[in-house]
């Protein structure tokens, strides 16, 4: 047997003894507290805070259609804000109390028609790059942290 | 929870390195604990059943962080990692005899703790753990090779630690 490899035994027996030896670490005493408000809050908990298995039949049937109707309305207010100014379709008339929105919309929407579409894909990639940027930097900020840690 | 929390804390303080993450692993096993609590309770082999998901939880913890975060810190380390010179250091049979034995699991905990991610994860699969190095090639996606160079440089860089900071408390303890 070379020494090399005597060292090597020698060390993991020697390794092996002082790690048996060890005893369990003592666990921080706020550990058990913890658990216990956990389990606590949890058993406490409102229904929508478990989880969406978890709610009642009803909520998750209401919750079913009410984003069904958020995504209708989403679709109708993009196509109105494709349709041109001088469709048939943006000269409804809205109750003068929300008849500011449709001027809002109407502006949103000739403003998203007249911008090229250039500026849309080069806007969406500057986005693109800033998320990386920032993805990166917390990723760097956040290894620098838990090395000096 | 009382008999088996500290098994558990040092199972999850060994394999993260950080007494923090291993709280919060600590509790995550219990709560999963508490919701099987049914089968748990008349089972005799609870502490076992804690202690595998203890273990599961912390390294998927670690791999969890691991994937988040290797774009951009970890991939030039583990090229360098190949590179790395094979480390030849024997532990002296002295180093820790005269140091009080509190001192020296202290001692043995803290060098744990400093050893790096890829070796400390072997080290202490194998030696608290009690995995064989197939098991522990298959619990974390590498080679047998890798892992009995992890395993062996781990040993190399424990001794080196405890050798260093052996003296010093033997030292220190000597001292007035």
């Amino acid at each position: 047997m070379s020494p090399d490899r005597n060292r090597q035994d020698e060390l993991e027996r020697q390794l092996t003894r002082a790690l048996r030896d060890q005893p369990t670490r003592r666990a921080p005493s706020t550990l058990e507290r913890r658990v216990l408000a956990q389990i606590e809050s949890g058993a406490a908990a409102i229904g929508w805070r478990r989880g969406f298995a978890h709610w009642p039949l009803a909520a998750r049937v209401g919750f079913f259609v009410a984003s069904v109707g958020v995504v209708k309305v989403a679709l109708l207010l993009a196509m109105w804000l494709a349709t041109p100014l001088d469709s048939p379709a943006v000269s409804v008339q809205l109750p003068s109390q929300i008849s500011w929105l449709q001027t809002l919309l109407v502006a949103i929407g000739s403003i998203v028609r007249t911008v090229p579409s250039v500026w849309v894909h080069a806007g969406l990639a500057v986005l693109a790059i800033m998320y990386v940027a920032l993805f990166g930097i917390g990723a760097s900020a956040y290894r620098m942290v838990r090395v000096a840690h | 929870m009382r008999a088996y929390q500290d098994m558990v804390f040092s199972t999850a303080a060994r394999l993260v390195g950080d007494d923090r993450q291993a709280e919060d692993i600590a509790q995550e096993v219990f709560l999963k604990a508490y919701e099987n609590f049914g089968q748990l309770c008349t089972s005799s082999s609870a502490g076992g059943w804690l202690k595998t998901v203890a273990r599961n939880l912390s390294l998927n913890h670690i791999f969890r962080y691991r994937r988040r975060w290797r774009m951009f810190s970890e991939l030039r380390r583990e090229d360098s990692e190949e590179d790395e010179p094979e480390v030849e250091f024997a532990l002296p049979d002295d180093v820790l005899a005269g140091v009080d034995a509190d001192v020296r699991h202290g001692l043995i905990e803290e060098a744990l703790q400093r050893l790096p991610e890829r070796q400390r994860l072997p080290l202490v699969l194998y030696h608290f753990e009690e995995l064989s190095y197939e098991e522990i090639a298959q619990q974390l996606e590498v080679s047998l090779a890798k892992v009995k160079t992890d395993i062996f440089r781990a040993r190399a860089a424990l001794a080196k630690v405890l050798a260093e900071r052996g003296v010093t408390a033997a030292t220190s303890l000597d001292a007035p």
